[in-house]
């Protein structure tokens, strides 16, 4: 890697680092663009010194949201709150927030270090101690070189840093970051993702990450809030959202693929539409649809005897994907089963699958998500 | 295949020669009829001499003399020069926050405001100098309005012929010329740097001095030049608009190719006006580069 950035220990003697973030508290916020509702009647907190996420796909608030704690946008309704200060009317830049762009924003008419030192130059700390800080920031996100060029020459990951040291030279109380790693390449984005968190978790800044990406959510917040039309879906830590969607909303965003209609509960279990009688592990109270993870599907015995929690079907399509193999199933009642099966267990098999063939899949009583139609898990 | 290879990259590399010369012909044709053989030819022009009524054909210096030392034109320059200067700054003062406006303010209107600014270019120049002869004259727009208010009782003659009106007249012409190049600047900063600037803790106002000024510095400095070096040169409104003493250079080298027939002397003073427009462009290509 050509530029490391240098966060895994705070260095001694370096007082900044050990700087604490702010908390944010949003209540009942509201925001709507003539008749396009954005944000609706949001509320919830975040704890100082968090990673927070929004994640959500576009047009579902998350943007419209961070501006509000920002300042680019005040709220119709409702208030946003710093670290116990009402915000209403504050404009961006006597908030103690510093934002970093999708576009990064740049200011291609000033050298790299002029763009770092710029928010220090307003707030009028003396020369000598600008030069420090800046050069430290640079240090630190490994681009100390390219202090005097000019942002238009920098690489994309270069001029991302340059945005996120331009921000974090101020050491905000919080730090709004909007699809920051949206213009990287795959590479970049997983190498960014990590040291994001890493420089989050050393400088201890309370980080509003907003993001599309479910993966890049999971990878590095310490609380993901999913949303969708101006509303928080679920808000939880990662595990909680991955492994217990309380939607289907939130079930599908986070990569579940399979929804099989339910029929009737039965005890202990539900029976589907398909004909098939499921266990399930958690289950309580009326269930409309069961959902399942592509790899948490298991490919059964054929025999139907000993089958416990399986469903038939006819195979309609294998899939390559590399570290698995995607098999698409028809079930009887012409709803489809996506199954990622590692290629070792199909080699495995005496003869291989071909399309057309019957195949029986077991799907795990604890994989097995279970939701009701008023759109809550039970 | 390196036979081949060879003859055939050579009879390329001429073929390439040739259509290069084709690209770049027609506009080096074009530069030699129409810019260096006229300019050539005053430039000629202005070391020769006017013999009553021929032109006698020995080199001097006698026309650049006469301009420097004659304190008639000395002054006609300097008319030029603080015409100019008075029009470029007022145009700015105008182009700047209409071009401002139309990049940030206006949302909603903003093709028509676009077109409005464009329109009058479409427009003839006499026929808009004219229209402010009509607006500041004795029974004008201005004039009877004064009367109807009660504010004057007989026409006032203090709008016209006199500096006020060209200046008021050109700033009129090259508002356009102002604040396009400005507005094409502003078009290009983004949001997101206004955005960031306020972010990072500059108010508006500072933002302004700092990045969005800045930035556009390229196009004030476009606009300015069109501005500076047009009325510079510019003869109608000292025509039409100007008292006696408003006359400009570009009135005198004009009478000079007229009726006082003295070629030589015309075209000394027109290399005089291109000297000046020139270091004017210079300073200008400075600014901006920096």
């Amino acid at each position: 890697m050509a530029f490391q950035i240098k966060t895994l220990s705070p260095r001694p003697g370096a007082g900044e680092d050990l700087h604490r973030g702010g908390a944010v508290r949003l209540e009942r916020v509201t925001k709507t663009f003539g008749d396009f509702t954005a944000v609706d009647d949001l509320s919830f907190d975040i704890e100082a010194g968090e990673f927070l996420t929004l994640l959500g796909s576009s047009g579902c608030g998350k943007t419209t949201t961070l501006r509000m704690i920002g300042g680019f946008e005040l709220p119709d309704s409702g208030q946003v709150i710093l670290d116990g200060e009402r915000q209403h009317g504050t404009p961006p830049y006597r908030r103690p927030v510093n934002t970093v762009f999708q576009s990064y924003a740049l200011f291609p008419h000033m050298s790299v270090a002029a763009n770092v030192a710029y928010g220090l130059t307003l707030r009028k700390v003396k020369r000598p101690e600008i030069k420090r800080r800046v050069n430290a920031m640079l240090d630190r996100v490994g681009l100390l070189d390219k202090a005097d060029h000019r942002p238009d020459n920098l690489s994309g990951g270069q001029r991302q840093r340059v945005a996120l040291a331009r921000a974090l030279v101020n050491e905000p109380r919080v730090l709004l970051l909007d699809e920051p790693l949206g213009a990287l390449d795959a590479k970049l984005r997983r190498e960014m993702q990590l040291e994001l968190k890493q420089i989050q978790t050393s400088l201890g800044i309370t980080f509003v990450y907003v993001t599309h990406d479910q993966e890049e959510a999971l990878v590095m917040s310490d609380r993901i809030a999913v949303m969708n039309s101006g509303r928080i879906q679920q808000l939880g830590t990662p595990s909680d959202i991955f492994e217990k969607p309380r939607n289907r909303f939130v079930a599908e965003f986070i990569g579940t693929e399979n929804f099989l209609s339910v029929a009737e509960g039965v005890p202990g279990g539900v029976r589907l539409a398909e004909g098939s009688a499921l266990q399930v592990a958690h289950e309580a109270g009326k269930v409309d649809t069961v959902a399942i993870r592509p790899q948490n599907i298991r490919l059964a015995d054929p025999d139907p005897s000993d089958a416990t929690n399986t469903v038939a079907g006819h195979l309609q399509d294998i899939v390559y994907v590399g570290t698995s193999t995607r098999l698409i199933v028809q079930l009887q009642n012409d709803e489809t089963l996506t199954a990622d099966i590692a290629p070792r267990l199909l080699a495995e098999r005496p003869e291989p699958l071909k399309v057309g063939a019957a195949v029986r899949l077991e799907l795990p009583p604890e994989a097995l998500l279970c939701f009701s139609n008023d759109g809550q898990t039970t | 295949m390196t036979d081949t290879a060879l003859s055939g990259s050579s009879s390329g590399q001429k073929r390439r020669k040739l259509g290069g010369l084709l690209l770049i012909g027609p506009p080096l044709l074009y530069l030699l009829v129409f810019l260096v053989i006229p300019y050539g030819e005053i430039v000629v022009y202005s070391f020769w001499k006017a013999d009553l009524y021929a032109i006698a054909r020995d080199f001097n210096l006698g026309n650049y003399a006469r301009i420097i030392e004659n304190p008639l034109y000395r002054q006609v320059i300097w008319n030029s020069l603080s015409t100019a200067g008075l029009v470029t700054v007022f145009s700015l003062l105008v182009g700047y926050p209409l071009a401002f406006y139309l990049a940030f303010v206006a949302t909603r209107h903003r093709q028509l405001l676009y077109f409005l600014i464009v329109i009058p270019l479409l427009t003839s120049f006499l026929l808009r100098a004219y229209t402010w002869k009509i607006i500041l004259g004795r029974s004008g727009l201005v004039n009877s309005t004064l009367q109807a208010l009660g504010l004057t009782d007989a026409p006032v003659d203090i709008f016209l012929y006199n500096q006020f009106s060209v200046v008021l007249t050109l700033v009129y012409i090259f508002v356009p010329f102002v604040t396009l190049p400005i507005y094409a600047s502003l078009e290009k900063l983004s949001r997101d740097q206004l955005e960031a600037s306020l972010d990072l803790g500059a108010r508006p106002l500072t933002t302004f001095l700092r990045i969005i000024l800045p930035l556009s510095t390229p196009g004030i400095v476009a606009g300015c030049t069109f501005a500076f070096a047009l009325s510079f040169g510019d003869f109608v409104a000292p025509t039409l608009l100007g008292g006696p003493n408003q006359i400009m250079i570009a009135n005198v080298i004009i009478s000079q190719f007229g009726t006082a027939f003295d070629w030589p002397f015309g075209s000394a003073l027109a290399i005089v006006v291109l000297l000046i427009v020139l270091g004017v462009v210079t300073i200008g290509s400075r600014i901006e580069r920096r």
